[in-house]
């Protein structure tokens, strides 16, 4: 498997693309960049919709406010943070695909995608009951800690990519 | 005297942790830290921009949102201190972080001089969709140094190794 990886590590890297974003000194600072800003965009959002579950803010407001106001901008600032992470890839594929940390960022990743996409699904059908009825409440609170739980990982996984030693 | 301080500084026992082992630990929790900053006062600045949340009240998104940036930057400094600790000399001496220390002062200035002038009104304006021209001014440039602060922090990665 890991083989496999590594062969299309070698065709990646000499691919033109690239060869030009390696050897442009401040292509990968600025894409670094753009990536966490669209992080900042995903923790003010995740942290919005995740107190409000929690009932820290917006008490007597429905979820279905913070649901529709917060997390298209999470979706938007994924596609940001796709492209500008397969750019990072396509600079140093060893780098990422063959780090144990970057596989891990992924399934965490892929997981929190579900949990979301499935709670936005579950909000849209029957908007007035979450978290405002008690049988909701606990769901909110464990969907929140999750969710909050997986994105720190993740964030925690991003740093680390840098510092594991990759084959 | 700032020499001997950093000397001093980074002989310290905790210092020489963080050199050779904490610096990935706490460097993950200061991008952390930075990012909730940054969000949290982004989602402020685009309702001061009256471009998001334009039903909600300014002062109810800022006391929703500004005790978890007040938090959040107070960790932030502290764990970019533990950073800093590691390599004194080097750091203060580097363009970037220059930089990002420059975007950070700015930053205050620019929340200062908002809060003394527009925000000393915003019961005027606090509810209605449209917000003042100074408040508008103050959000962008406010998202604009915040920026800076998130470049130049990503870009001494890449000057101090």
């Amino acid at each position: 498997m890991n083989n496999a990886i590594s062969s299309f590590c070698d065709w990646l890297e000499n691919t033109p693309i690239s060869v030009v974003i390696q050897s442009v000194s401040w292509i990968i600072p600025l894409v670094q960049s753009i990536h966490i800003m669209a992080v900042t965009v995903i923790v003010g959002s995740v942290l919005a919709v995740d107190m409000k579950l929690l009932g820290v803010v917006g008490r007597g407001s429905p979820i279905s406010g913070a649901t529709r106001r917060f997390l298209p901008w999470i979706w938007m600032a994924l596609v940001v943070l796709l492209l500008t992470g397969a750019t990072l890839t396509a600079a140093e594929p060893r780098r990422e695909l063959l780090n144990w940390v970057f596989r891990l960022k992924m399934v965490l990743i892929v997981l929190v995608c579900a949990v979301t996409g499935a709670f936005q699904i579950t909000v849209s059908r029957n908007a007035s009951a979450w978290g405002n009825t008690p049988s909701y409440r606990w769901q909110a609170r464990l969907l929140a800690i999750g969710t909050l739980g997986i994105w720190i990982g993740i964030i925690f996984c991003g740093r680390w990519i840098g510092y594991v030693e990759h084959q | 005297m700032f020499t001997s301080f950093a000397e001093w500084l980074q002989d310290t026992d905790f210092a020489q942790w963080v050199a050779v082992a904490g610096f990935p630990w706490i460097e993950s929790c200061h991008v952390l830290c930075i990012t909730t900053v940054v969000g949290t006062i982004t989602i402020v600045d685009l309702r001061l921009l009256n471009l998001t949340s334009r039903h909600s009240r300014v002062t109810q998104i800022s006391s929703d949102m500004l005790p978890f940036t007040w938090s959040a930057f107070a960790l932030a400094a502290l764990t970019g201190g533990m950073l800093f600790m590691s390599k004194p000399l080097i750091y203060v001496a580097d363009f970037p972080f220059q930089m990002m220390m420059l975007g950070m002062a700015l930053a205050g200035v620019n929340m200062l001089i908002f809060h003394f002038t527009a925000y000393r009104r915003v019961a005027d304006w606090d509810g209605q969709a449209d917000t003042p021209l100074a408040a508008k001014i103050a959000a962008a440039l406010s998202l604009l140094f915040w920026s800076t602060v998130i470049i130049c922090g990503r870009w001494i990665g890449f000057t101090v190794r």
